[in-house]
């Protein structure tokens, strides 16, 4: 439901320029999936948005305010380290409830601690176990349950699925889109990724960044109702020429950055 | 109770062959002097007429070592996260806090004496300060280098800084902080030696200096035996509470 502009965004790492000039405007309800090579600055981008790195107010506005600290209204699915290992990962997720609704009892976070476990694919089991004693794939889950219950309005996902098996990913692509889908106002959503059919599959707006220093070098907007679905999108013409564009655009950059790369060497 | 005995059947093997060691060194070959090394029947038969002095001894050591030791890890621990997580505190007395922890503690009896006006007092002083500057500096070590991606998740979640520190910062850092902690239980068990050793009027060291100024061996021995049994009991106790507090991690 957040609205998040970028104009003109550069970012440094101390004296490592990282973001060069990165424009994109997410409209509220969005679904932005990122896409690009390894480096290029995609966690950067989310930790700017999350207000984990410092960010120039002039360049960089959610929800039409500058970025000043990270907040409850943002939430941010870690890639790894998602749940704090100490506590129950049942814990982990009544935490974050008894930060962003204070008022509420403990039997009603409880409850609605196991509704989302229970939407994501979690057994009532789990609640107790720690986070070391379940699979990368629950954990993962257990982070994704942990953002929805937040409740937030901005959803900022770090190749959450990443390293979980083709079933599994599936599943939890399909759960995610759902569960983004069915909300009356829909949640504006970050989505980094290294897969384009996972940018494809989830995506109302596909941004793709160059080499870093990096800009957006390419956009795609789905329609409403025009977006590809799982089962009929491998032979949607339409569908496979913009997944054929996609990884041509993504190839260029790194046979520009090899090449670059050479002549420096030279 | 089988189990139990199966557990612990390699340590409870070793500690029969220490004493039949003994026996055999002793009584059946002769080979110590059985002044300075008594037979252990002897020593046993001792227990009965020394065993309240004993308990005395010991209250009054637990006393001593309960006290300075809990201060310690009170203090040590609460400076500790404060310096640790103040970048610009942490920058400028971290040389004053190395510096001070390598004075000997035990160099700094003659003062400890003169400024407090009781030995009871100086004692505790002592074993404080030898165990406060280990957990110290291991709780600002173990603060500084927490994993900033705990601290960025607790960020994202707005946590106030009193849930911070209790859900987030102490459980984070509390694998090192207790190993300082341990480093400084030993260290505190030696300081309450030295303390003893100096102006107290019962404990247990205490009795192992009166009695080996006697030269009664024996019951030098015996109190060995009292203090080791007490030691090994504290550290059981400690392990059982370290592994409560650690059972996160892969090690346990
Ligand atoms: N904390 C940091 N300090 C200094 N440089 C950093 C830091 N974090 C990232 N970088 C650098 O910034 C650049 C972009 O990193 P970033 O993590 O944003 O890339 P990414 O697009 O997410 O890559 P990947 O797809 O591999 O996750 C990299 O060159 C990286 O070395
Ligand atoms: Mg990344």
């Amino acid at each position: 439901m957040l609205e998040v502009k970028a104009e003109h965004l550069s970012f440094a790492y101390e004296k490592e320029l990282v973001l060069g000039d990165v424009s994109l405007h997410a409209k509220p309800g969005d679904f932005i999936c990122l896409l690009g090579q390894s480096g290029c600055g995609k966690s950067t981008l989310l930790r700017l948005i999350a207000g984990l790195e410092k960010s120039d107010p002039n360049q960089l506005q959610v929800g039409g305010k500058p970025v000043e600290k990270p907040s409850l209204d943002r939430a941010m699915v870690f890639q790894d380290y998602g749940l704090f290992p100490w506590m129950s990962a049942g814990a982990n997720i009544d935490l974050a409830l008894k930060q962003k609704f204070p008022d509420w009892s403990k039997e009603k976070r409880k409850e609605t601690t196991l509704l989302w476990m229970n939407n994501l694919g979690l057994e009532e089991s789990l609640y107790d176990k720690l986070p070391l004693d379940l699979s990368g794939g629950q954990r993962q889950r257990f982070a994704t349950a942990r953002a929805f219950a937040l409740d937030a309005p901005l959803m900022l996902m770090d190749e959450p699925f990443g390293a979980l098996d083709a079933v599994t990913k599936a599943l939890l692509q399909d759960t995610v889109l759902q569960l983004w889908d069915k909300e009356e106002q829909r949640k504006t959503v970050f989505f980094v990724t290294h897969s384009v059919d996972e940018a494809l599959l989830l995506a109302t707006d596909i941004v793709v960044l160059g080499q870093s220093p990096s800009r957006v070098i390419y956009t795609h907007h789905f329609e409403e109702g025009h977006r590809p679905q799982r089962d009929t999108m491998f032979s949607d013409p339409e569908v496979m020429e913009l997944r054929n564009t996609l990884f041509r655009i993504i190839d260029q950059e790194i046979q520009s950055k090899a090449k670059a790369a050479r002549e420096a060497g030279v | 109770m089988k189990n139990l005995c199966k557990k612990y059947l390699g340590i409870i093997s070793i500690g029969l062959g220490l004493v039949i060691f003994y026996v055999l060194l002793t009584d059946v070959f002769n080979v110590l002097s059985d002044f300075l090394f008594p037979s252990l029947g002897q020593v046993i038969s001792l227990i009965p007429d020394y065993i309240g002095q004993l308990l005395e001894g010991l209250v009054s050591s637990l006393g001593l070592l309960v006290t300075s030791y809990v201060l310690a890890v009170l203090c040590g621990v609460s400076l500790g996260t404060l310096v640790g997580l103040k970048a610009g505190l942490r920058k400028n007395l971290n040389p004053y806090i190395t510096a001070f922890s390598a004075i000997p503690v035990p160099l700094l009896t003659p003062y400890a004496i003169n400024i407090f006006p009781t030995f009871r007092l100086a004692s505790i002083f002592l074993i404080w300060l030898g165990a406060f500057w280990v957990i110290l500096g291991t709780t600002v070590g173990a603060v500084q280098s927490i994993d900033k991606r705990y601290l960025e998740n607790a960020a994202t979640l707005e946590l106030p800084p009193v849930t911070r520190l209790f859900r987030v910062i102490l459980p984070a850092a509390s694998p090192t902080i207790l190993v300082g902690c341990s480093v400084a239980l030993n260290l505190s068990f030696m300081m309450l030696a030295v303390a003893e050793m100096f102006g107290a009027s019962s404990g247990m060291a205490f009795f192992i200096q009166y009695y080996s100024d006697f030269a009664r061996f024996d019951l030098v021995m015996l109190g060995f035996l009292f203090v080791a049994a007490v030691l090994v009991t504290i550290m059981c106790l400690f392990d059982l509470l370290k592994a409560r507090i650690l059972h996160w991690t892969l090690n346990n």
